[in-house]
């Protein structure tokens, strides 16, 4: 056998060596130490489950991006598609005697089918965490100080988290007609102001917000002159991230954008949700939210909110 | 001000796309000749000249922060990336065409369509809302040799004034897409560089 026979490995899946592995457990090391001193407890979960844990906690539209096998008895098994997944299984069955708020972490990789995506990864090495039990502002605040600091245990320097809330945009869409609506999210989701134009000319009252509100990106007066153009519906949201905001130091605010224009995990999120960018990567090295209907899927009702850093685009990045 | 690069497709879009631009005020401070990365006369602005079905990939990972490519690629490919403003050139639709003297839309002897195409995806989906069993065929140039060298019955390919179509013996015989010229941007890049993004937006809006 010719070596270029074993040197096949699968598209995506990449060997890391010396400084790539060293710069990854040093990432690792260096951001669970930051869990553990803000009392959260680490689990090391399976790598595979039953495929339906992870559909039930991520929605159907995860089946096309798990890496799936069969076990012996025929049973659909699925490679580790999120953590969030597991930790809530294990939240609602062994830990089902403790009481709340549960702060739980974990460390590892994560595996994704990604059809047509010539430049992704397909196992990708997360650190993240789970509060559970807990709503209101202060557990959103905890999670989002915990995400600055987990940003700078990483090295990260210059970096910025953008914030927004499922109840901003929702008001407002669910006003929009039932056919137009997939294709107005569409347009929102790409920015496409064009489209959003022609398409909701003639609109009024909260319809007609959507062609500004998703549009809001930056610091507390965008946060305030959102609060001026959004619907009564949207107040809620609005003020929450008002709260927030207030309730940051100076040095925190200066990580943070609010940004009312993400539509991609409306089925997901239940209140503020939010992805880590820094300089140097093309995409989110992090991102996260409060999912306060993803426990009752696993039957023990109750709030959630995390949080999932990319330490692979994280070490890899290119400035 | 953070600098801006944007890909532009090589060929026939890249002549277009830089009258577009100096429209806006922005032209090439440099042979685009041979080089790949090409300043402008903006110094917060370069622009990066690669094949066509790559302006996608080049903006999705972050390797450009913009492109200009067609719906047409957007759709086919169906890249991660924002799409921010149209630019209003570059119309053409995506069709399927068959021989002028062959059967349409059935085969005899219920034969099922072989079809030569740059864009299979759509092929599919297109074929597949109908209810139409259809047999693709992804080949990458002279889309419309194919039937007369008997390698598909019909082609789904770009259609501008039609005239390749014509002197193929082709016939132009449904529209699946309407294309034109898109400013796309990478998300990450839109977020962290607003005002540059939101600055060229401004100048490049009719």
């Amino acid at each position: 056998m010719s070596p270029s026979h074993v040197a096949l490995v699968p598209p995506g899946a990449v060997d890391l060596v010396g400084d790539a592995a060293r710069r990854r457990r040093a990432l690792q090391r260096a951001t669970l130490a930051v869990l553990e001193a803000g009392g959260f407890e680490e689990l090391i979960p399976p790598t595979f489950e039953y495929e339906e844990i992870f559909v039930r906690a991520g929605g159907p539209e995860v089946v096309e991006r798990l890496i799936r096998f069969l076990d012996l008895d025929g049973r659909s098994l699925a490679l580790r598609y999120d953590f969030t997944a597991s930790i809530a299984r294990v939240a609602a069955t062994a830990f089902a005697s403790r009481t709340p708020p549960l702060r739980l972490c974990y460390s590892g990789k994560v595996f994704r089918q990604e059809p047509d995506r010539g430049a992704r990864p397909r196992e990708i090495l997360q650190v993240g965490a789970e509060l559970m039990g807990v709503t209101g502002v202060a557990s959103d605040v905890e999670l989002l100080r915990l995400t600055l600091r987990l940003a700078e245990a990483v090295g990260l320097t210059d970096f910025q988290v953008n914030v927004g809330h499922v109840g901003a945009l929702a008001p407002a869409l669910a006003e929009v007609a039932e056919d137009l609506r997939p294709d107005v999210r569409r347009w929102i989701d790409r920015k496409d102001r064009g489209s959003l134009s022609r398409a909701l000319e003639g609109a009024n009252g909260a319809v007609r917000t959507l062609l500004s509100l998703p549009f809001v990106m930056g610091r507390r007066a965008a946060l305030e002159e959102a609060c001026r153009v959004a619907p009564d519906g949207a107040g809620g949201a609005l003020d929450h991230l008002l709260a927030l905001d207030a309730a940051l130091t100076p040095a925190e605010r200066a990580h943070v954008v609010y940004d009312l224009g993400e539509v991609r995990g409306l089925e997901y999120y239940t209140g503020i949700q939010f992805e880590v960018f820094v300089a140097g990567a093309g995409r989110a090295v992090g991102a996260g939210g409060r999912y306060d209907d993803l426990m009752g899927r696993f039957g023990r009702p109750m709030p959630a909110v995390g949080v999932a850093l990319d330490l692979d685009a994280i070490a890899e990045r290119t400035t | 001000m953070s600098t801006l690069r944007i890909a532009l497709a090589k060929g026939r879009m890249f002549d277009l796309a830089l009258e577009r631009f100096m429209k806006a005020g922005i032209t090439l401070a440099g042979d685009a000749g041979r080089k790949l990365l090409i300043p402008s006369s903006d110094p917060t602005i370069e622009f990066l000249a690669v094949k066509p079905g790559d302006v996608p990939i080049y903006v999705e990972s972050g390797a450009a922060d913009l492109g200009v490519t067609g719906t047409d690629v957007l759709r086919e490919g169906n890249p991660d990336v924002l799409e921010p403003l149209e630019l209003g050139f570059g119309h053409c639709r995506l069709s399927v065409a068959s021989p002028a003297d062959a059967a349409w839309p059935q085969l005899p002897g219920g034969i099922t369509p072989k079809i030569a195409t740059k864009y299979p995806r759509l092929t599919r989906e297109h074929f597949a809302a109908q209810g139409r069993a259809v047999d693709v065929i992804r080949i990458n140039g002279s889309v419309e040799v194919a039937p007369l060298l008997g390698l598909s019955h019909w082609i789904v390919d770009l259609v501008d004034t039609g005239h390749t179509l014509e002197a193929n013996g082709l016939v132009e015989r449904d529209v699946i897409l309407r294309s034109s010229a898109v400013l796309v941007a990478n998300r990450a890049s839109q977020k962290l560089k607003l005002d540059a993004h939101l600055r060229l937006l401004g100048l490049l809006e009719p």
